[in-house]
């Protein structure tokens, strides 16, 4: 530890901490900008005033957004889709990559050119659409989360995960007795914590954002999502000769506040679950269960 | 031992796979008969009870879609039918139809087709020809023959001579779009309103100089909004595609490579080169032109006339009591004073050609016909008698606690009328009472008398061969025209020296054949 007390490193602590800060800086402050004008009044967001910090404050652009008659929905929709497609998304990915990461299963190269063929070549919209529809998943769920629930990438991920936990954990816990799901269940999924978080969270943000996929395969409001709501009051305020309708005039909201509230009760929620997932991925479960 | 091993547990995975495999299918199984049974519902009923229609709705922000509106309520009633509504965003309308188009499962009706989507899709015959059908939908023919429409239409009727589209039609043009000036400022420093470009050139400079640090023009909607609001007047529009018609020759040429086009790109480099214009002028969002128009910093703009309340009342908090944007007549360039175009159908409604099968499509034209009436206009428009309007001696006023409202045009949104998914007409009484504003009213009877509306542009009958190679060619020459359209503005390309080089090269990208194309068209 002597070289802690090195002016070298003093000297790299302090650049170090300067270029992070700047780095939290350049996150921060737009993200604190949208947050204020989504809580200021309109002439000052038209004015041009609106720094980091609200100026005539006001809750008038969120009644505005909570206004809207599908949004309540929405978010339960969101949430839905995105518990929903999460699950399924994990479950298949799990049984997916655990049999392919095994180097003795037959055909096993085959598979997985299978599999990644479909990450560089689709079928294209308009068949997936019509193969979509012949499946009967039209206009329901299984539309949204269905088709997607094997992301190549991920499956990537988790087989290069499984495939790097030790086989002597596995080949004992076998002498042990056990068969090849309890292995699964018990030795293998409780060892990929880190991958498992990480899958989550990627696989939440990216059902929670998803709107093409309803926008396409969703004919009804009572399932739209609210990321398909909020996206349609973002481009509708772009709309010049339309958004003179969007406010009144003499309204404290402007399309500026109403965009940034749209947007800020969406990323909300969906920001709030990184601190309780951040825990897994700094953990090295792994380092030290090999003996020898 | 670990071959063994190896062997045993490769069979247990084959087996797990087997599983996953058969659950997915059964789970798409599941769902599949769900829906099946959904859709017989839908099309069976053509008893005595309303029959169901099926229709895709374009879900506008401004008015979100509700199924509890009062007027969708007494639509059903009145035409004795079901709407099954499927809303989805404007955002995105155009390209979910290009998809259920495309895929074959488009529903009854559907509303705010495009052109470009309309042109597209009805030579493929994946539309109804709905002029075979015209015996059934008089309300159509009478309305079509009233409002002398048929020049417009005529761009939307295709080669075969046939219409595959319902047009939604605005009874007259409006001047609601307009060079808008800050006529305080004018005042300020006794200058006149600009009539002409070179006056609006000194005009601007002398705004200028008063204060050095604003740049007098902005402008939103990009480079083609501009030319849009102000093309005609620069004699490089209206167009389609870039295309110009000239009746005189009776053929097509080309806007982006006239000598009009060179001045207006003159004008506009002109402007930059002197701080005139907003460096931002093809770039600007709409939060940030207004940002620019209600502090002062631009004071001449193109816009829609019902912007102005907004960014005056915000111009007055934050800049000078007197401030006031307010609209003026075209500025004369060298198409003479012509306003922006004026598109009476904007888009159309359509019905796929699958539904003329369909056991309700008697009672769909029906319903269609019935769209066309005045019965249905009226609630489509003016909303809920009694509740949104009163009739008095046949001359129909909104009601008291809409006028108070703040905006009539919100208010009769809160109802559903206004609504272009439900009417099929904007009639100009009614319309010019919900922009409520006497300077739109007395700037379109000047422009009709004064005949400041350009034509419009003039669509080319193409056949889908030509069609196809059109689309290919196309998006070559726009992109080239978009790139140097700002090098010259912007002076990174010199009028005077590239011009030349311009005109061959964007010829040479297509344009020389897309009007061996459009001539054709004319044999």
């Amino acid at each position: 530890m002597l070289y802690r007390r090195s002016l070298g490193f003093k000297w790299f602590m302090v650049i170090n901490s300067v270029i992070m800060l700047l780095l939290v800086a350049a996150i921060l402050i737009p993200f604190l900008h949208l947050l204020s004008v989504s809580l200021s009044h309109s002439s000052a967001v038209v004015g041009g005033k609106v720094g980091i910090w609200p100026k005539g404050f006001n809750l008038d652009a969120y009644v505005r957004v909570f206004e809207h008659p599908s949004i309540i929905v929405g978010f339960k929709n969101s949430i839905f889709q995105t518990v929903l497609g999460t699950t399924l998304s994990l479950f298949m990915l799990t049984i997916c990559a655990y049999p392919l990461s095994k180097r003795t299963l037959k055909g096993r190269k085959l598979l997985i050119l299978f599999i990644m063929f479909t990450m560089f070549f689709s079928g294209g919209l308009i068949p997936t659409y019509m193969l979509v529809k012949s499946l009967g998943l039209l206009d329901t769920i299984w539309a949204i989360v269905l088709p997607f629930s094997i992301t190549p990438y991920y499956l990537l991920l988790m087989m290069t995960y499984f495939g790097g936990i030790p086989e002597e954990i596995e080949e004992s816990a076998m002498l042990d007795g056990l068969g090849p799901f309890r292995i699964l269940v018990k030795i293998v999924l409780p060892l990929s914590k880190p991958i498992l978080a990480a899958l989550t969270l990627f696989l939440i943000v990216y059902y929670w954002n998803n709107w093409f996929n309803s926008m396409i395969y969703l004919n009804n409001t009572d399932k739209h999502p609210v990321m398909m709501i909020v996206r349609n009051i973002i481009s509708g305020s772009e709309l010049a000769g339309n958004a003179a309708a969007v406010g009144d005039i003499g309204n404290s909201v402007s399309t500026a506040s109403l965009k940034a509230a749209a947007i800020m009760s969406t990323t909300l929620p969906i920001m709030l679950i990184f601190p309780f997932t951040q825990k897994y991925f700094a953990k090295g479960v792994m380092i030290g269960s090999v003996k020898g | 031992m670990k071959e063994v091993q190896g062997k045993r547990a490769s069979r247990w995975f084959a087996k797990g796979a087997a599983l996953t495999l058969a659950m997915s299918l059964v789970l798409s199984a599941c769902s599949g008969s769900g829906t099946k049974d959904k859709g017989g519902a839908a099309t069976e009923k053509a008893g005595d009870g309303p029959v169901t229609i099926t229709m895709m709705y374009d879900d506008n922000p401004s008015y979100p879609f509700n199924a509890s509106w009062p007027v969708l309520q007494e639509f059903q009633k009145q035409a004795n039918v079901k709407l099954e509504i499927q809303p989805t965003p404007d955002a995105d309308y155009q390209n979910k139809l290009n998809i259920v188009l495309s895929s074959g499962t488009a529903p009854d009706l559907i509303s705010s087709v495009g052109h470009p989507v309309y042109m597209k899709f009805a030579q493929t015959g994946v539309l109804l020809p709905i002029s075979d059908y015209m015996d059934k939908l008089p309300n159509l023919k009478e309305k079509l023959e009233k409002y002398n429409i048929s020049e417009e239409l005529d761009n939307w009727t295709l080669k075969d001579g046939k219409l595959y589209g319902l047009p939604f039609m605005f009874e007259s043009a409006m001047y609601n779009t307009a060079p808008v000036i800050r006529v305080d400022l004018l005042k300020k420093y006794n200058l006149e309103a600009p009539t002409t470009m070179d006056e609006l050139y000194t005009v601007l400079k002398k705004l200028k100089e008063a204060d050095p640090n604003s740049y007098p023009m902005a402008n939103l909607n990009g480079a083609l909004g501009l030319l849009n609001l102000s093309g005609a007047a620069w004699g490089v529009g209206p167009v389609y595609n870039g295309f110009l018609f000239n009746s005189e020759s009776n053929q097509f040429e080309y806007a982006y490579t006239s000598e009009n086009y060179k001045q207006y790109l003159s004008f506009f480099s002109r402007l930059m080169e002197d701080g005139l214009a907003d460096p931002e002028i093809f770039t600007s969002s709409t939060d940030q032109w207004k940002q620019k128009m209600a502090t002062g910093q631009s004071v001449f703009t193109y816009t829609w006339i019902s912007e102005l309340g907004q960014i005056n009342a915000d111009g007055k908090k934050n800049v000078t009591p007197d401030f006031e944007l307010a609209p003026l007549p075209p500025i004369a360039g060298p198409g003479g004073v012509k306003g922006p175009s004026a598109q009476r159908i904007n888009f159309a409604y359509a019905i796929p050609e699958s539904a003329a099968k369909k056991p309700n499509f008697d009672k769909l034209l029906e319903y269609v016909n019935w769209m066309y009436s005045d019965e249905a206009i009226n609630i489509g428009t003016w909303g809920i008698d009694g509740e949104t309007f009163m009739e008095k001696d046949g001359q129909r006023d909104f009601t008291d606690a809409v006028k108070e409202s703040g905006s009539i045009q919100k208010a009769l949104w809160n109802v559903g009328a206004s609504n272009n998914n439900f009417t099929t007409v904007f009639t100009y009484d009614w319309f010019s009472k919900v922009l409520n504003n006497p300077l739109v009213e007395s700037l379109t009877d000047e422009a009709n008398q004064k005949n400041w509306f350009p034509a419009v542009a003039k669509v080319p009958k193409l056949t889908p061969e030509d069609k196809e190679e059109e689309t290919m060619r196309n998006t070559t020459v726009h992109d080239y025209f978009m790139r140097m359209q700002e090098q010259f503005v912007y002076g990174k390309s010199s009028i005077d020296k590239d011009w030349d080089n311009y005109v061959q090269e964007i010829n040479e990208k297509g344009v020389t054949r897309l009007l061996e194309i459009y001539n054709n068209t004319l044999k």
